[in-house]
């Protein structure tokens, strides 16, 4: 529970932008998923547990003009090649559109099969692996890009 | 830089985090859901195993102790070994339907993940045998004159067999056919042991070998299943 937790958390605040409102917004999900029994014996539980926050976020969104936070860079003890690629992933990242850096963090950062994707995003398989490599290819270019820039 | 596939996938890994969530703790603390206990878990499986499967262990029972009240020992033993690969294919078989039949019925309508649903099978199939092996193992042991570890080599040593060859076919092929592998296998075991007399050294190396096969193929088999999809709400 606690890593869907740290997930969902993770997925509603790439939606966000705010901690404290994506923090909000991911225990109104599973507050919203455990009060509907029919959620968990529908099957495939985890799929539904993204619908309701990628709703919620949404609906949020419309509400609110969000500022984003400056990101945090922790990692001060990992090694400066590291950490220049760390930095350049998540700039290279920004390049791209919503959608592929969506799929991206629910295959990467999520840990969540091509079928769960499909099933959160409503992209057939197929398509799904499709576009993730093509954002992983994309994201490949503009990292090779700013190497010679 | 390094720009390859997998530097870029685990840098994806972090490339995303959040500030650390604030109420974490306080809210899962106080999360009302339904949970599960694993006994409750395990007993809910237990429904679902077919009743053949019990009455092939309730059966080897009785025929061991009803054959050993009217033959005797004698070759009993090599008869009781002889059928042992026959218990096992009725417990491959069990494995066998979950696995091909993917348990679309089953997925639909509980929240576990399929690893946790073969695993928590292939634990009450294995614990009804071991009840039943502790059986008949002890009415032979009686009386028998042998020892107890070479008794227990040369009784189980076709059951292992069975189980190692079963699920070495199981864990490389998902398909329907793959339950007449197993089947062919169980007799092959069944017949060799009843045709063929082994050295009790080479069968004690083979019965270590078999048991280590079988520990790694049953780890094979639960690691291979797809990992938890669900929410894990056992408590």
């Amino acid at each position: 529970m606690q890593e869907q937790y740290d997930k969902i958390y993770r997925y509603c605040y790439f939606k966000v932008k705010d901690s404290h409102l994506a923090e909000d917004l991911t225990q109104e999900a599973f507050l919203c998923f455990f009060s509907q029994s029919s959620y968990i014996s529908r099957g495939k539980p985890l799929a539904y547990l993204y619908t309701i926050a990628r709703n919620l976020c949404t609906d949020a969104f419309r509400k609110k003009e969000t500022c984003p936070l400056p990101e945090d860079l922790e990692n001060t003890d990992a090694s400066t090649d590291a950490l220049e690629t760390s930095i350049a992933v998540k700039e290279a990242l920004k390049t791209l559109p919503e959608d592929m850096r969506e799929l991206l963090l629910l295959r990467y950062a999520n840990d969540l099969s091509m079928a769960e994707i499909s099933e959160i995003t409503g992209l057939s398989r197929f398509a799904a692996r499709r576009k993730i490599n093509n954002a992983l290819k994309q994201l490949k270019l503009v990292l090779k890009k700013e190497d010679f820039a | 830089m390094k720009h390859d596939n997998r530097s870029i996938k685990k840098h994806l890994k972090t490339a995303f985090d959040p500030p650390a969530p604030m109420k974490k703790d306080a809210f899962l603390a106080s999360l009302n859901y339904p949970r599960t206990t694993y006994f409750g878990f395990v007993a809910a499986q237990v429904r679902y195993i077919r009743k053949r499967i019990w009455c092939a262990s309730f059966l080897l029972v009785g025929l061991v102790l009803a054959g050993l009240a009217y033959l005797g020992h004698g070759n009993f033993i090599w008869i009781v070994s002889a059928f042992l690969p026959l218990v096992a294919l009725a417990g491959i078989m069990e494995v066998a339907k979950s696995l091909s039949y993917n348990m679309a019925e089953l997925e639909m309508s509980c929240k576990y993940s399929l690893s946790d649903i073969v695993l928590a099978r292939l634990g009450i199939i294995g614990a009804v045998n071991a009840v039943a092996f502790i059986v008949i193992t002890a009415a032979l042991l009686r009386g028998s004159g042998m020892g107890l570890i070479p008794l227990i080599v040369q009784l189980f040593t076709p059951y292992l067999l069975t189980t190692t060859l079963s699920l070495f076919s199981l864990n490389r092929f998902r398909m329907r056919g793959t339950l007449y592998v197993c089947a062919g296998v169980s007799c092959l075991a069944s017949a060799l042991s009843a045709g063929i007399h082994i050295n009790e050294t080479v069968l004690m190396g083979l019965f270590a070998l078999l048991l280590l096969g079988t520990a790694r193929e049953i780890i094979k088999l639960i690691r291979t299943e797809d990992g938890i999809w669900n929410l894990s709400l056992t408590a």
